[in-house]
């Protein structure tokens, strides 16, 4: 196998120096983590991810399709009881309602994202999510879309309703997605009040399918529900892509505290389908030296207006 | 032998295959509010833990290493090794409760899978505290006791489960483990 008979035969009577050879070997490599320049893409998680999307996107197909079976089945046993003479009729039917359900459902997610993503014009590739991150800590989900389909590393990610996260890792035929619920994420967020006005602020992944909103400024009165968007300012997401909802203890006019809570307004406990948006980095580059000169131009404006103040 | 050995080589690498995809694609096909649960659960420390108590400590090892590589290959978390080193740790545990003690029973494997899982979960902290992963479970103390209590619950009582079906599949194996691990006993 991997280690000689002698070797094993060794390590069988006593294995403490192979544990120690293999707690080495694994602070050796642990120490990796903390070296300059260290790549960001692993080869191994390239191979493993490329290899293993078609069997997660098979099972995940054939559990939901189990789970359709399931839904279908029991809501007819009522029909199977009434009129027996109908069953093996139901049972040829009960395939085909089976197959049209599947694509009715995949049309409507189709219509629900593309509905959704229209106003904002850009170019999206469809994708399926197919698995989670193993480590329960980090909230990433891989898609059965990678670099052959054009997703590239920072690509914003929505589903129908919201923001779901940004690409991070992008293999042939797989990719990566950091959920914004993951605690190392963070986007430049704008709070829409009821009243008009609008708060700056940071939005963080927080855990459990929650985010926080720490604001730049003291936020004053907020309300239940009021929708959180993007900014633009990170660099990354375009400037009024939904991130959530504002979620906090009173309804009416509350004095809210420095951070909130905010509740994505896409169903990431339940993703199925998403698309990646393929926004041109030129854009991302010309809306941010559009917002840099903006700022330029109003810091000219006060100091100018201060010198006239002295004058 | 070297057949059975060989089979059994290969029923553990497709038993963990089978814990990656159902660490990676369970949660997302149950409601959220299992799966809130079932994210708890370590598949690949209890197939590392089952392993070394069928008492044979190298393959143990080996499984507790190809565990570490395939987690690490699944997960985007910055901390490549440190899985390996906490399945390496509970494959050890699982080995020294097992040369202590000769019996195999329901309470030596609660006591092994107790060992492993709370090992595992404070060998993870340590090190994503020390390589500075940003993670607010780590600030609060409450949240990372949270994990670990919750880690130990799922994996103990998923055990119970898991493990009568994997005895199924290991039962030859169990037997001539059982009778080399007393015969080397003896000898030394």
């Amino acid at each position: 196998m991997w280690i000689s008979v002698k070797a094993k035969d060794k390590a069988k009577k006593n294995p403490t120096w192979l544990v120690g050879i293999l707690i080495a070997a694994h602070l050796i490599a642990i120490s990796f983590n903390r070296a300059p320049n260290m790549p960001d893409l692993w080869a191994i998680q390239e191979i493993f991810i490329t290899i293993t999307t078609p069997g997660q996107s098979l099972f995940t197909g054939a559990v939901n399709w189990v789970k359709g079976g399931f839904n279908h089945y029991f809501s007819l046993v009522d029909a199977r009881v009434r009129n027996a003479e109908l069953v093996s009729q139901i049972d040829k039917n009960r395939v085909e309602i089976l197959t049209l359900n599947e694509e009715l459902k995949a049309l409507k997610q189709s219509r629900d994202l593309s509905e959704w993503v229209a106003p904002y014009s850009y170019e999206g590739v469809e994708a399926r999510v197919v698995g989670r991150d193993i480590n329960e800590l980090f909230s990433t989900v891989v898609i059965n879309k990678g670099s052959t389909s054009g997703i590239e590393r920072n690509q914003p990610v929505v589903a129908a309703g919201g923001l779901v996260g940004r690409v991070i890792f992008s293999a042939p035929y797989a990719s990566r997605v950091l959920m914004i619920t993951d605690e190392r994420h963070a986007s430049g967020a704008v709070l829409v009040q009821t009243e008009g006005g609008r708060l700056l602020g940071l939005l963080r992944g927080k855990k459990d399918y929650i985010c926080e909103l720490q604001f730049i400024d003291p936020p004053g009165q907020v309300r239940n529900g009021e929708q959180v968007i993007t900014s633009g300012q990170d660099g990354i997401y375009p400037a009024g892509l939904l991130l959530g909802r504002l979620k906090i203890a009173g309804n009416e006019g509350t004095l809210a505290p420095q951070v909130v809570e905010v509740v994505p307004a896409a169903p990431l406990d339940k993703l199925e389908k998403v698309m990646v948006l393929k926004v041109p980095p030129e854009r991302m580059r010309d809306y941010n030296s559009e917002l840099a000169g903006e700022e330029r131009n109003q810091e000219k404006a006060s100091e100018e207006s201060r010198r006239r103040n002295r004058r | 032998m070297e057949n059975s050995s060989r089979g059994a080589t290969l029923v553990i690498i497709g038993c963990l295959v089978i814990a990656v995809f159902l660490k990676t694609t369970l949660e997302q096909l149950v409601p959220a509010s299992v799966g809130m649960w079932l994210r708890h659960i370590d598949w690949l420390l209890l197939i590392t833990v089952y392993v070394g108590l069928q008492r044979e400590p190298v393959r143990s090892l080996l499984t507790g290493t190809a565990a570490g590589i395939l987690f690490d290959a699944f997960s985007n978390g910055r901390a490549i090794g440190v899985s390996g080193l906490c399945y390496v740790v509970a494959a050890f545990l699982t080995h020294r409760i097992t040369s202590i003690i000769v019996v195999d029973n329901i309470l030596i494997r609660f006591l092994a899978v107790a060992l492993a899982s709370i090992s595992n979960s404070l060998i993870r902290l340590l090190f994503y505290r020390l390589l500075n992963i940003d993670l607010p479970v780590l600030s609060d103390g409450g949240g990372a006791a949270r994990m670990i209590v919750f880690g130990l619950f799922a994996n103990l009582i998923v055990s119970v489960i898991l493990y009568t079906l994997l005895d199924r599949i290991f039962k030859k194996d169990i037997g001539l483990r059982m009778r080399r691990s007393e015969a080397r006993r003896r000898r030394l």
